[in-house]
């Protein structure tokens, strides 16, 4: 669950200061699989990073599970993020030098999981997005699509409380993305995992129980989504 | 919480070194071993210069032990009671006695015709040996470069030092008097104490041991003779240890035994002078001060890679940091990159200081004026060395890691 009170967002240039969020409210319920959706410039990416605590507001409270994030030390952020939140990023940010089960295992082993434990879930994250059998390939053996999918599975084996991705489609062909859209519904339907999705593109952002959309900076609407829908 | 940023930092490392490119990775090895070779061997071939005639000092001279006329007096007294114990004294591979004394050598006099024209002649120390007995501790016929060496009974023959020789003296400098076509088998005078006697040149022996290259040195019986000395005390007595054996235990037996009443009785190294061990310290100071311009050079190199390295992950770095790695295992990381560098550049480089230059060098001594210059590698100096390289790698490999980690999260990720 997040609650979002009076967000905002600005970077400074000298005497310019750029306004990219502006008063956001906002309530995601534990669950729900959100989507943000916006013209380029509109602040989507940077609602999502603050939201995922990549990024410290100018102003607003981010309060996730009850917890008011703006009381944390940098530590206590990276902690966090590790143990709480999970991260597919729009260019799948993997490590090359790593293996597909080597890119799961490492926050795993920073959460102190021990090597087998580590390994076995990995292989258990990477079988939900259908690439249990690709755990040896580097990155760069691997196709956009499923690298995207890989980077799904490393965020999942950390069990995050909220999966965050940023245009996770974005870089993909339509079959590719349709792929990781429904990778995602099913940890959405079969876990009940909550997801805030940015995303530029209506045909995904339909998937997501609920869409708000974004206009410079500030929430221009909201829409439901029916189980029909789904 | 440690152990896991452990973990963690040698997975990434490790892997970042497994698939770095095979040239790069071998470049810096290569330099981390010029660079530890560089600190070992540069302090070691300038330290090796003195050490090398220290080493000649004892393996010509002194031999591991020696034991010397104590000051006033004329010789050792009760020579034969040393003698007689250095036999039973475990330890003792071979000794060989000395007497000495000072004379005037004179050539030339058969072919001087004008008595106001300067004598041909050197001050200089004879010395009485026993052949056997000297080459055994000393090796002295391995310095005999003209001529022959003595033999025992042969008498009226005498080897002259090569630095009492005109001949010889572009080798040594000419500030020295010489004497003029000195050859085996020219007849030369010796004057000491009143009394003069004529000897022939057996033999020249040349060494960069003064006490071998400006002596005279003939058999015991002559050299009693010559001087008029009644008794068989003597005025030097070189001891060789066994292999593997500590001279000063060897040392410590003879003080024990109460051999030090009656002589001075010091190890080879006890008896160089202040002046000596003075250079030596100076040596090694300008080696590490040479060596360690190497090890700033090896640490921008290191500091250099580990930069390129990380500003070129700067995305990884920020995605690692923003998926809940501290930036504390992705410094271990680099950290660790760096250190396996040098542990294994260090290893080939000890592995070639140790296999291959020490021996070398002791097989081929460098060839100095002053002395045979060796390669001193103490193992102790090296692990120092190891350490001192070994922490500044770490610096080297830390630093430039801690100032691109330390950016802001979200600025690496996206690149800004």
């Amino acid at each position: 669950m997040i609650e979002v009170t009076d967000l905002t967002k600005n970077y400074t240039t000298g005497p310019v200061v750029t306004k990219v969020l502006q008063g956001i409210n906002l309530f995601v319920p534990s669950g729900e699989f959100l989507s943000i959706m916006g013209k380029s410039g509109a602040g989507k990416s940077t609602l999502l990073y603050q939201m995922s605590l990549l990024d410290l507001p100018s102003s607003g409270r981010i309060i996730i599970d009850g917890v008011n994030t703006a009381d944390f030390s940098d530590k206590a952020r990276m902690n966090f993020r590790l143990n709480r939140l999970g991260y597919v990023f729009q260019d799948y940010a993997l490590l090359p030098e790593l293996s597909a089960v080597e890119n799961v295992i490492v926050p795993l082993l920073m959460q102190g999981l021990n090597k087998v434990d580590a390994y076995a879930r990995s292989i258990e994250a990477l079988d939900a997005v259908g690439l249990a059998h690709r755990h040896d390939n580097r990155p760069s053996q691997l196709s956009g699509g499923e690298q995207q999918r890989v980077s799904i599975s490393r965020a999942i084996a950390q069990k995050p409380d909220i999966l965050f991705a940023d245009e996770p489609t974005a870089n993909l062909d339509s079959t590719s993305g349709q792929a990781v859209i429904e990778v995602m519904n099913k940890l959405h339907a079969e876990r009940g995992q909550t997801i805030v999705m940015v995303t530029h593109e209506l045909e995904y952002a339909r998937e997501a129980d609920r869409i708000i959309y974004l206009e410079d900076g500030q929430i221009s609407g909201e829409e439901k989504q029916s189980a029909a829908n789904h | 919480m440690l152990g896991n940023t452990l973990r963690v930092g040698l997975l990434l490392g490790w892997r970042q070194i497994r698939y770095a490119s095979l040239w790069t990775t071998a470049l810096i090895i290569f330099v981390m071993m010029l660079t530890f070779m560089n600190l070992v061997v540069v302090t070691g071939i300038l330290v090796g210069l003195i050490e090398g005639s220290v080493k000649a000092y004892r393996d010509q001279y002194t031999g591991d032990i020696f034991i010397s006329t104590p000051a006033g007096e004329e010789y050792i007294k009760n020579t034969n009671e040393i003698i007689s114990v250095l036999p039973s004294l475990p330890g003792i591979a071979a000794y060989t006695v000395r007497s000495t004394t000072g004379v005037t050598v004179e050539a030339n006099y058969r072919t001087r015709r004008d008595p106001l024209e300067l004598r041909d002649s050197v001050g200089t120390r004879v010395t009485s040996i026993d052949p056997i007995a000297e080459d055994i501790v000393t090796g002295l016929s391995g310095f005999v470069v003209e001529g022959e060496y003595l033999e025992p009974g042969r008498e009226g023959e005498i080897l002259i030092g090569a630095n009492l020789l005109d001949q010889y003296a572009p080798d040594f400098g000419e500030g020295f008097d010489t004497l003029d076509d000195v050859h085996p088998g020219t007849r030369v005078r010796l004057s000491a104490g009143g009394k003069t006697k004529e000897y022939i040149v057996r033999g020249v022996v040349n060494s960069k041991v003064d006490e071998t290259s400006r002596r005279i040195f003939m058999v015991e019986s002559d050299f009693l003779r010559f001087i008029g000395r009644t008794n068989l005390n003597v005025n030097e007595i070189a001891i060789r240890v066994q292999p593997a054996v500590d001279p000063q235990m060897v040392k410590a037996n003879l003080v024990a035994s109460g051999l030090g009443r009656q002589a001075v009785i010091r190890l080879s190294r006890e008896g160089l002078p202040q002046a000596l061990e003075d250079i030596i310290a100076t040596f090694a100071f300008l080696g590490n001060l040479i060596s360690s311009i190497g090890l700033v050079v090896a640490s921008i190199t290191i500091f250099i890679v580990v930069f390129v390295n990380a500003i070129t992950r700067r995305k990884y770095i920020g995605i690692l940091k923003g998926i809940g790695i501290s930036p504390l295992a992705i410094e271990l990381s680099y950290v660790f990159q760096s250190v396996v560098y040098a542990v294994i550049g260090s290893a080939i480089a000890v592995v070639i200081i140790y296999g291959a230059l020490v021996p070398w060098f002791l097989a081929h001594p460098l060839d100095f004026p002053f002395s045979d210059g060796i390669l001193v590698a103490p193992v102790g100096g090296t692990v120092i060395r190891l350490v001192i390289l070994m922490f500044s790698t770490i610096i080297a490999g830390y630093v430039p890691a801690w100032l691109i980690i330390k950016k802001n999260t979200l600025d690496s990720i996206l690149g800004r």
